[in-house]
């Protein structure tokens, strides 16, 4: 019961997440806070290791059902760059570095991911903007914050790697 | 995190479950029985949001006026599709069908399948040629068990660039004029990572075609009989092109050599069936399949314009045209539940379309066109067209988007064609959700 409310609470409420990505989208175009991003980030440095397929797992449907495409492309677009990015974690080096660096990558890798998904695979979503240079150091900025902030708060905070 | 204790736990239940999803990217239909409900039941809780709509009421004059003028376009568009089809023959009567949707991304990653809105019972004495305005489309099929669990016996064309899985490819005879000759080559189905479609072989002159310059000529049939199906001669096919090097800045050195197919498979909405003509009463028109109209209530949610909820009384297929007030296409159906689905506004960037332009101009025949969606706005959308087109004043419309969002559905007006004909600029209403109606064909209707 313990896991099994947090894990319901998290497949009811990652459709709002990405909602309000794309709100944010569309009220603040690419100076957002993007919410895609600050999710990886808490998936890369504050999720548990055996929590990370369920939260992907909604995220990659709640993510298809915003932005359309299939689930399981998007599963693989989020999915890859934090199981890559997962050993970072244990580097010994200040944590807003690694914080701000993991947004970057994350930020230049998400639309990439799109533009390759594109070219493959069928049911890939639609392209997004790559970000220039003063929106990449915005993300980097804010995106911690972001994944900070909410990791702290219900339902991210039930799956910290501290809480477990 | 401890970053003291060795080694960190990999994520070994994200890396299999990776693995697992880039395994069902490669058979998505595996994965639509589970990820169809889970997206259904993730909605489940958008519905607590304010639901803004009215009762439902009749359709207005404006709905009327713009039907009649819908009926006339594509009575515009029948008339243009028979065009130039006295070289099929006397003995021949067209029977006029809608492309419903458009499948199997094949050569150039254009569509290869084109379903029809009759069934294969009703079309299967035709001849099998499929042509649109003198051109050939490709040939008339029956629904293969691959194909029948999307298109429900509904009768589909394969295009000339369809290649079968595991069988020979239809070739055809054609010609074309090169430096004032008359030249023959066989035409065949090119592969994915081609420019075009149809690729050129067996040249008659190779090496006259590869001393020439200038290309871009029409390719007609030659005349012959391709698995049974007799193709006249002088039916267009394309326009010749050719791949290969840059010389001089220019001109090419041409490695190889394609069609391009006269008609973007992806924009055709109205195709030709020929069937031999026994009995006058047989040439009678007869009418295709008839979409039902399910009203409905909608809400915007919160992402804006991209998606909307729309709830009704039952479920409604997925790919449904959603129709506002005086019957202006609002988007179509992408998620869809018991009671309740996610709509899609047709004017979310990145999306792409089969249109029709229909000019005020009666003389000239509707367009057809495929275009992507590159900006918007509440009263504006703007697209990129796939083909050039020349600039009118009309009325954009819907090209068929699927089985249950059909040809016709008015969309708004043609504010400009800018960028030498490759960018439409669309003037809608600001969609009145006050009043949703749901298209979706009978589910046993073929």
């Amino acid at each position: 019961m313990r896991q099994l409310l947090p894990a319901v609470l998290w497949f009811f409420v990652v459709a709002w997440w990405f909602l309000a990505d794309a709100w944010l989208l569309q009220v603040a175009g690419p100076w957002r806070v993007d919410l895609a991003v600050a999710l990886c980030v808490f998936a890369v440095f504050g999720a548990r290791a055996s929590a990370l397929p369920w939260l992907l797992v909604c995220a990659g449907i709640g993510r298809a059902l915003v932005y359309g495409g299939g689930p399981c492309v998007h599963l693989l677009l989020l999915g890859v760059p934090i199981a890559a990015l997962f050993p970072l974690r244990r580097l010994a080096m200040p944590a807003w570095i690694l914080h701000a660096s993991v947004a970057c990558i994350l930020a230049l890798a998400l639309p990439a991911g799109s533009a390759l998904a594109q070219r493959i695979a069928e049911g890939a979503p639609p392209l997004l903007g790559r970000p220039a240079l003063g929106e990449l150091l915005w993300t980097m900025c804010t995106a911690p914050l972001a994944a900070a902030l909410l990791g702290r708060l219900p339902p991210l905070w039930f799956f910290r790697e501290a809480a477990a | 995190m401890n970053r003291a204790d060795g080694l960190p736990r990999l994520p070994l239940g994200l890396c299999g479950m990776l693995v697992l999803a880039a395994a069902c990217v490669l058979f998505p239909r595996v994965v639509d029985p589970i990820a169809q409900p889970a997206r259904w039941l993730m909605c489940l809780p958008l519905r607590a949001l304010p639901m803004r709509y009215a009762e439902a009421a009749q359709p207005s004059e404006r709905a009327a006026t713009r039907a009649a003028a819908t009926a006339t376009a594509m009575a515009r568009l029948a008339d243009d599709a028979v065009r130039g089809g006295a070289a099929v023959g006397p003995n021949s009567v067209p029977l006029i069908c809608r492309v419903l949707d458009r499948r199997v991304p094949g050569a150039a990653s254009l569509p290869t399948l084109l379903v029809l809105d009759r069934p294969w019972s009703e079309v299967g004495d035709c001849t099998g040629l499929v042509t649109r305005a003198g051109c050939v489309v490709g040939f008339l099929g029956q629904p293969s068990d691959a194909d029948t669990t999307a298109a429900r016996g509904h009768a589909i064309v394969r295009c000339l660039h369809h290649a079968p899985r595991g069988a020979v490819p239809r070739r055809l005879i054609a010609s074309a004029v090169v430096d004032g000759t008359k030249m023959r080559f066989v035409v065949e189905p090119g592969s994915r990572i081609d420019a075009w479609p149809l690729r050129v072989g067996l040249l008659e002159d190779p090496y006259r075609a590869a001393r020439t310059r200038s290309l871009g000529q029409r390719v007609l049939t030659h005349g012959g009989s391709v698995e049974g199906v007799v193709v006249p001669a002088d039916l267009e096919l394309g326009t010749l092109r050719a791949w290969g090097y840059v010389e001089g800045g220019a001109e090419t050195l041409p490695v190889g050599f394609f069609v391009e197919p006269a008609i973007d498979p992806r924009a055709i909405a109205t195709v030709v069936l020929w069937r031999p003509a026994v009995d006058p009463q047989e040439s009678a028109p007869q009418a295709g399949l008839v979409a039902s109209r399910r009203s409905v209530r909608g809400s915007l949610l919160p992402a804006g314009r991209r998606l909307y909820l729309v709830t009704g009384s039952m479920q409604v297929p997925v790919g449904s045209a959603v129709l506002a007030r005086d019957d202006q296409f609002f988007g179509t159906v992408d998620e869809s539940g018991p009671g309740d689905a996610i709509a899609t506004a047709f004017g979310v960037v990145g999306r792409a379309w089969s249109l029709l332009l229909v000019p005020h101009d009666i003389v000239r025949a509707p367009i057809e066109c495929a275009a992507k969606v590159v900006d918007a706005d509440d009263t504006h959308v703007v697209l990129q067209l796939s083909a050039a087109v020349e600039a009118c004043a009309g009325e954009v419309l819907t090209g068929g988007q699927g089985l249950h969002c059909p040809a016709g559905l008015w969309i708004g007006s043609i504010e400009a064609i800018e960028d030498a004909g490759r960018r439409l600029r669309v003037h809608r209403l600001a969609p009145d959700l006050s009043l949703l109606a749901v298209l979706a064909l009978p589910e046993s209707a073929p």
